[in-house]
């Protein structure tokens, strides 16, 4: 359960913060008066960060419930009985769990996919967000941009010591700039992955089609479906995270095949996602994710190990 | 201070409407305190708790009448999430009654449910 904050956490907060806009508030003030107007705007941003501070103690003394946005339960109950209804009657063709979950995609605590349509089968699952090799690069750049001027100064005074210390952390930040630089270029290699159905049941078989272009030469290919549980927690100012597989059912296991530039390598499975497993689920800190995990090991290129990401959904009744 | 929740079940099935009763019972000096009800689902297990709320109602604050009374809802209960023990998780659906302190911790009282499809 989440606690709220006490009485005297958040009178501390309030005391740590008013310095803050005080001190931003006589700035603005001896800004504007003596036409120093550098002055005025560094007020202005102690006065906000002050301010916010003030009001995340007031929210944070409000319950979790109070806080957290009520679920809109009319509109659920406008879309519950014709779901229902839909279900049951249906005698063409039952509903699927995309038709049927419509308009809870967007409301749901179920991770936001859109998928582009497929060439092959009905939908291309999103490629994986390219975030993770972005920040690297970009900690990896200021990183360097932050060592290089003392190494030069070490150099240009011909301090063996200093230099040999700043070397050290030159060969960190051009390990991390290397990892990134490997995950970019992973990534251009990375397969297209198509699925017959998204959002799918639970309980459900559909079929995944990967295909892997060339130039390449790959030395082993995986694909697997995955169900996963993920969660995050702080630990003092850290943050960990923590994941469990629930399930994984290797699609495609292929070594040694050497693609042409633009050769297309295509698989196709039919799978089922087991109906003993949950569905999807996507919150801030605790997540259950249904992946299609695609790994590979390329000659003369860096490996990729990425997730596409589908949501699998309850099959609506008994 | 007490309270005590009552629902028509523990179990419910995605879609149906969740209807119960509180009972207010408090202390005296603690009649003045504010009461919340929230119908919502939560995590549990390593991870940082996540919650949502279906409901969320003030059952009294500072009205003595409000404070010793019986209050009744009713809430339409959502398709996800559904119920689900797992290794690294869990999502617990529950009705909570939370009285306020100032000084010191709330009293917070839990009725869980089960919110899944027959099997």
């Amino acid at each position: 359960m989440i606690k709220r904050s006490g009485p005297f956490a958040t009178a501390f907060r309030i005391l740590f913060a008013v310095p803050f806009a005080g001190a931003g508030g006589l700035a603005v003030v001896q800004g504007v008066q003596g036409g120093k107007p550098s002055a005025a705007v560094f007020g202005l941003i102690l006065v906000a960060v002050g301010a916010w501070q003030i009001w995340l103690a007031l929210r944070d003394r409000r319950t979790a419930e109070s806080q957290a946005r009520v679920g809109s339960s009319a509109s659920l109950a406008a879309v519950v009985p014709p779901l229902l209804l839909d279900y049951r009657t249906a005698a063409a063709r039952p509903r699927t769990a995309g038709e049927l979950y419509g308009p809870l995609l967007a409301t749901a605590p179920l991770p936001r996919i859109t998928c582009l349509p497929g060439t092959v089968l009905a939908q291309a699952l999103p490629r994986p967000s390219p975030r993770e090799g972005i920040w690297l690069a970009v900690f990896a750049v200021i990183w360097n941009l932050m060592i290089l001027p003392f190494l030069g100064a070490a150099v240009v005074s011909r301090s063996v010591g200093m230099g040999l210390f700043m070397s050290l952390f030159l060969a960190a930040g051009i390990f991390l700039a290397v990892l990134a630089t490997k995950k970019v270029l992973g990534r251009m290699k990375l397969p297209r992955v198509e699925v017959s159905e998204e959002p799918a049941y639970v309980g459900d078989e559909i079929v995944f089609h990967v295909e892997q272009r060339g130039a390449a030469r790959i030395n082993r290919l995986q694909v697997d479906l995955v169900c996963r549980e993920w969660v995050s927690y702080t630990v003092g100012t850290d943050t960990r995270t923590e994941q469990y597989d629930l399930f994984e059912r290797p699609l495609v296991d292929e070594t040694m095949r050497t693609l042409a530039r633009g050769e297309r390598w295509p698989h196709q499975v039919r799978a089922l996602l087991p109906a003993n497993l949950p569905p999807s689920f996507a919150a801030k800190n605790n997540a259950v994710r249904w992946l299609v995990r695609v790994r590979a090991d390329i000659a003369g290129w860096p490996d990729y190990d990425e997730v596409f990401e589908l949501r699998a959904l309850p099959k609506v009744g008994p | 201070m007490s309270a005590h929740i009552f629902l028509e079940g523990d179990r419910f099935v995605p879609g149906s409407v969740l209807r119960g009763r509180v009972k207010l019972e408090p202390m005296s000096g603690d009649v003045s305190r504010r009461v919340e009800l929230a119908v919502l689902w939560e995590t549990e297990g390593k991870g940082d708790t996540d919650l949502g709320v279906v409901l969320y109602r003030v059952l009294a604050d500072g009205d003595e009448r409000a404070a010793t009374g019986e209050h009744t809802f009713e809430v339409t209960l959502p398709f996800l999430p559904l119920s689900y023990a797992g290794s690294l998780l869990k999502i617990g659906w529950r009705v909570r009654v939370r009285r306020l302190s100032a000084m010191a911790l709330d009293d917070v009282y839990d009725e869980p449910f089960v919110l899944a499809w027959p099997t």
